[in-house]
């Protein structure tokens, strides 16, 4: 079959309102309507989960209210309006409705967020058959990127198709007519994307993906200066959120860059200058404690439904109070982590470290520091050495774990098994797919299950700990009473991971796993 | 999924211009509209355009030999979609009468348009057969056109009497003067006498609406001020609350 033609093209750039119909007369018998201007704000969630669902959402002011449309990929709109202003609109602030009920599973707890004011003057154009009925309808957009205290930025004028049903075969023939006589050049980027380009964000939005291309040639303190580099990106980008406060993704994000940074620098140590040991492992970690409290918070209270639904309906009410309190608790972990954040500490690693990376991958050792001694090993080897080692190290933890074993030997185990994912994702691309996918696959049961574990009894004993404080309360003995139902079912769900261990440990362990990793990565993983 | 039908055992008495008009502003309320031209004559087709012809003829439909979303062809009026007439239409009574349940056979034509549609609107040919019959098993919601005259009192007392002589189910009748000269006094009297549940929304006769067919386009449409235009308006308000369709207030 032939590939489908593009629905979607880019004007020439001189190509003006009134030009367009003659433009496209030369190649199609189109009639043009009538013109008109159209004012919208595009929304979306920091990493584009609209765009990825094939989804659209735009907001209109209109009498002190924003006007939400969401435009569906088959071509249907739903509506809501909501109170103005909205500069963040998480699912909950949706009014009940068809908006929210599609837009809730999609962007779960990330807000929505105005990317980009767009002015576009919009001609509709209709191709008309011998009946002058009209078969496929184009829109010519002449599209006005809108910026506070700027001048407006004109952005690349689109024509867009549009199917009428039940004329398949003259859309396919125009589309074909525009990309192939006319000449049109396809839009390969939204337009979204290219107002959020313009207006100096990142298009397709804020990811948790690396897309560093590593060459296996490469020295390894060199790949791993360019991996930390674009972690530190990463925090970068995540900051301005994590500092509003736009969402919990943005801190979560952060952390996560900042997580795998200090496993990087642990796990490559032995390629990496001294220094990065001493001061600069040192001041991620400083990031990441002072970040820690307002998270687990956050982890808390974005699973409070699940939490309260786990206990008995006529104790959960007793776990209001809890609820207020860990909000009010968030507030002042949130004040402490901002001031951090902006602390002169926080700005001089914001400045010096990825300097020092950047000195670091154009291969040269910042300041008088002697290079590590693994630091020009090809990274493909160094890697693998450290892939090799971790893997035989949590299989050999794994398999002295019984049942009599205490809850940090399960702990310790969670934590190596995070530094073999984190290998595997900055470095997997350089070893056969056939082994990493079964291995990362494996994995993730593994971690799953010892993340429940972890997570319940770091839970239970916050929850103990929070009623320790209650308990001096006057009227607290209903929510006491609900915490101890609550605590006890958090115990319950870390014992049912903890049977299920053995079974994902044999999965991570098994024949087929061990042996691709010994010969993808050494003898010592066997 | 709501369905409504224009019908009159009369003809001539404005049901295809209720349906294309009501269609019209039906979509133009956000409500995601079907027009199903059921007169084999396909006048609502030709207002719209489109050729009066369905692959594999109305047999193929009842019989679910096709699939009806792939017969259906898009308006000029954004949001209102058409299935449309075909002269095999006029045989369709023969083709129930040879199949079981004849009066069934209309409801589960429609069914794989659930999802895709708010609304059907079914402009029927004016008779009263097995096609008819057809329709009522189908419809929530009977539009019935009256000129305000005797005649036409007496077909709308001979459906409620059908209607309620039957044992299937039954749709709600809401009729409405239609082709209304005010200067006619026999007209003005008959409005005035009309039994409760008529509708209150008038459609005058008019020449925006005669011109129809000139100018192939509903009159809300081409000539979206005209008082005709305003009649269908406030005909939609009414029927979309009385009736409790999509997008009705």
């Amino acid at each position: 079959m032939p590939p489908e033609p593009p629905t979607s093209f880019l004007l020439p750039p001189e190509t003006d309102g009134p030009a367009v119909a003659p433009l496209l007369g030369e190649y199609l018998d189109v009639h043009a309507g009538r013109p008109a201007t159209f004012d919208r704000t595009a929304l979306d969630t920091a990493d584009r989960r609209l765009a990825r669902a094939g989804l659209a959402l735009d907001g209109r002011h209109r009498s002190g209210r924003w006007e939400l449309t969401l435009h569906h990929p088959e071509g249907g709109i739903d509506e809501c309006s909501v109170p103005a202003p909205a500069d963040r609109l998480p699912a909950d602030a949706l009014p009940d409705g068809p908006v929210r009920a599609c837009l809730a599973p999609v962007i779960a707890m990330r807000a929505l967020l105005p990317l980009a004011h767009l002015r576009s003057r919009l001609l509709p154009l209709y191709v008309l058959d011998g009946e002058a009925k009209t078969v496929v309808r184009l829109v010519a957009e002449h599209p006005l990127l809108v910026r506070r205290g700027e001048p407006a930025r004109p952005l690349r004028a689109r024509l867009r198709v549009d199917a009428v049903r039940g004329y398949d075969g003259a859309y396919a023939r125009v589309c074909r007519r525009l990309a192939g006589d006319a000449g049109l050049e396809p839009a390969g980027q939204s337009l979204l994307d290219e107002a959020v380009v313009a207006a100096g964000g990142k298009p397709g939005g804020l990811s948790g993906k690396l897309d560093v291309a590593l060459d296996p040639r490469w020295r390894a303190d060199r790949a791993t200066a360019v991996l930390l580099r674009r972690l530190w990106t990463q925090v970068d980008e995540q900051l301005p959120g994590t500092l509003a406060d736009l969402d919990t993704e943005f801190l979560h994000d952060l952390r996560v860059a900042v997580r795998r940074s200090r496993s990087l620098l642990k796990e490559l140590r032995s390629a990496l200058p001294a220094q990065c040991r001493s001061h600069w492992a040192v001041e991620l970690k400083w990031v990441q404690e002072v970040t820690g409290p307002t998270r687990d918070v956050d982890v808390t209270l974005l699973e409070w439904d699940d939490l309260r639904a786990s206990v008995a309906p006529a104790l959960a009410t007793g776990l209001e109070p809890v609820h207020r309190l860990l909000a009010g608790r968030r507030d002042d972990d949130r004040k402490a982590m901002v001031r951090h954040l902006r602390s002169a500490r926080f700005k001089k690693l914001a400045a010096a470290w990825p300097a020092y990376l950047d000195e670091l991958a154009a291969s040269r050792v910042p300041g008088d520091e002697a290079p590590g001694p693994d630091a020009g090993r090809p990274i493909v080897d160094a890697a693998a050495a450290r892939i090799s080692t971790v893997y035989g190290s949590i299989k050999r933890r794994g398999r002295a774990v019984t049942d009599a074993s205490p809850a940090e030997d399960l702990h310790d185990l969670r934590k190596r098994g995070k530094e073999l994912r984190y290998l595997l994702e900055h470095f997997g691309g350089l070893y056969p797919a056939e082994v990493v996918r079964p291995m990362v696959s494996a994995l993730k049961g593994l971690q799953n299950v010892l993340g429940c574990f972890q997570d319940r009894q770091v839970q239970g004993e916050y929850f103990h700990a929070l009623a320790t404080d209650l308990a001096g309360d006057k009227d607290s003995t209903a929510t006491l009473l609900a915490m101890g139902a609550l605590v006890e079912r958090l115990f319950e769900q870390q014992a049912e991971a903890r049977a299920d261990f053995a079974r994902r440990f044999a999965s991570f362990t098994a024949p087929a796993v061990r042996s691709g990793v010994a010969s993808a990565f050494g003898a010592g993983a066997g | 999924m709501k369905v409504v039908a224009t019908y009159s055992i009369k003809g001539g008495v404005g049901k295809t211009s209720a349906a294309v008009n009501l269609g019209a502003l039906a979509a133009r309320n956000g409500v995601r509209t079907l027009l199903w031209d059921l007169d084999p004559q396909g006048a609502a087709s030709y207002l719209f355009r489109v050729k009066p012809r369905v692959k594999g003829g109305g047999e193929a439909l009842v019989t679910g030999r096709t699939d009806v979303l792939d017969r259906v062809k898009g308006t000029d009026v954004e949001g209102l979609d058409l299935l449309p007439a075909d002269f095999s239409y006029r045989n369709l009574d023969l083709v129930l009468h040879d199949a079981k349940r004849p009066v069934r056979r209309l409801r589960p034509v429609l069914r794989p348009l659930v999802g895709e549609f708010d609304l059907v609107i079914v402009d029927c040919a004016p008779s009263i057969s097995l096609v008819s019959e057809g329709v009522f098993e189908a419809a929530d919601a009977l539009l019935v056109p009256l000129i305000p005259s005797t005649l036409s009192l007496r077909t709308l007392a001979q459906l409620r009497d059908f209607l309620a002589g039957s044992d299937g189910h039954r749709p709600r009748v809401a009729p409405f003067f239609s082709m209304v000269d005010a200067r006619k006094k026999l007209h003005r009297s008959v409005i005035e006498e009309a039994e409760a549940g008529v509708l209150t929304a008038t459609i005058p006769a008019a020449t925006e609406v005669e011109l129809m067919g000139v100018r192939r386009s509903p009159v809300v449409v081409s000539a979206p001020r005209s008082r005709a235009a305003l009649a269908y308006e406030a005909l939609w308000d009414e029927a979309a609350r009385v009736l409790a369709l999509p997008g009705g207030g």
